[in-house]
């Protein structure tokens, strides 16, 4: 996966995700915002065709980064879950 | 021609459409034919239904 | 998080999907529809066609043939090491050659691979007159549904919640609501109205028994409610015939996977050069 960090500060974090669309987006800002100690996580791309730019800000001195990875090994791990249980039946 | 597949869900119905001219004229019930058929959904249902065969008549003029 | 099926077969699917959110379920769903690839044709060389039928018409029905993939032996052409050439492990190609009066059939696609035919070899492409000839060459490629709908591996995708329908100890099993449900989801039991049995999921929570309820004068609260469980999800998946159901389930999960562990690989590296 292709990305670009636009902005990023201790509490702040604004990337933009190439070549992505809802499909991915959504699914990982949704984990993030599960997180207690992330504050905003949100997602928009200007016309259908760009590329979505995703926007954590967290508080309590955790890094959006961190947030953001935590997130996203949540949900490859729920994923090669569902396969297992795929492939056993 | 017949499409190939129903526009709305992209199931293959194409197959189905020489059974089902033969079954209409033979005067089966329409509803039971398709039911039978495997054609579950109204939209591919109406594929069947709304289909006027022309191949034949333009087929002299290539 | 997890799956238990109520139907797996090679071309249809019905299962719940238990502990996950909305997101997950939906993120499921498009990467099913849109990035699972398949094969389907998408040049076709024509030599001879003097068909009713135009070039390009011929050509759309020919893309719109379902074909057999087998996703470990293809790759999409952009990322093959031919470099988008073409060769043999980013297409597949077909050949037809018919002379009229006949039908044209998918089955008359003679593949190069034996393992990537059509799925139905009865599908007509085109109807030819006395002295009417189709002569072709066609190549097949791996794309997502995303791209063109010729490519999609599914039909009839989709989830509902699971419905949760609760019934009150006020309930007088007056059984308006059970004549109401136009899924036959209820029964009249002893003392209250009962959810008839394996019927549960056939709930469509129209809630037309909420509101025939209400219309029994039962007072300001209706005694039975139905509510969507939001962390349960009722799937099903139809297969187009290109791939089977399993292996289109499977290969979706792998691609969000796929997704999501090259972010972690990307974040690594950047918090390692932060």
């Amino acid at each position: 996966m292709e990305i670009k960090v636009i902005e990023l500060r201790d509490d702040l974090a604004r990337i933009a995700f190439i070549g992505e669309g809802h499909t991915f987006m959504n699914a990982l800002v949704d984990e993030i915002l599960r997180d207690p100690e992330v504050d905003v996580a949100n997602y928009s791309s200007e016309f259908h065709f760009t590329d979505p730019v995703l926007l954590v800000t967290t508080k309590g001195g955790k890094k959006p980064v961190d947030a953001i990875r935590e997130a996203a090994v949540a949900i490859s791990g729920n994923c090669s879950g569902l396969i297992e249980t795929i492939e056993k039946s | 021609m017949i499409p190939v597949r129903c526009f709305t869900c992209g199931k293959v119905i194409s197959t189905e459409y020489e059974e089902y001219k033969k079954r209409v004229e033979a005067g089966e019930d329409i509803r039971e034919i398709m039911s039978d058929l495997g054609l579950e959904r109204y939209c591919c249902r109406r594929m069947l239904l709304s289909h006027k065969e022309i191949i034949d008549d333009l087929n002299p003029y290539q | 998080m997890e799956i238990s099926f109520s139907r797996l077969d090679e071309d249809i699917a019905r299962f719940t999907l238990k502990d996950a959110t909305p997101a997950f379920a939906n993120t499921f769903r498009r990467t099913m529809i849109g990035e699972v690839p398949t094969l389907a044709i998408e040049d076709v060389m024509i030599y001879d066609n003097n068909s009713a039928l135009f070039d390009e018409i011929l050509s759309h029905r020919l893309g719109l043939i379902p074909i057999k993939t087998d996703l470990s032996e293809y790759v999409r052409r952009s990322e093959c090491s031919c470099g988008g050439e073409g060769c043999s492990s980013c297409q597949a190609i077909f050949t037809l050659s018919v002379e009229g009066p006949c039908m044209v059939h998918s089955g008359d696609l003679i593949p190069a691979d034996p393992k990537a035919t059509t799925v139905s070899t009865d599908i007509p492409v085109v109807k030819l007159g006395k002295d009417q000839k189709v002569v072709l060459e066609a190549r097949a490629e791996l794309n997502d549904g995303s791209e063109h709908a010729k490519w999609q591996s599914t039909l009839a995708c989709g989830y509902k919640a699971y419905p949760v329908i609760t019934i009150d100890d006020n309930c007088d099993a007056c059984g308006n609501c059970v004549e109401e449900c136009p899924r036959n989801v209820l029964k009249i039991g002893k003392k209250s109205v009962e959810i008839a049995d394996g019927k549960l999921e056939d709930c469509s929570m129209c809630r037309l028994c909420e509101k025939a309820c209400m219309a029994s004068g039962i007072g300001d609260k209706p005694a039975i409610s139905v509510k969507p469980d939001t962390e349960r999800f009722i799937f099903v998946v139809e297969s187009d015939g290109s791939l089977p159901v399993k292996d289109i389930m499977t290969s979706a999960f792998g691609i969000i996977k796929n997704k999501a562990d090259s972010l972690v690989d990307v974040l690594n590296e950047i918090s390692g050069a932060i």
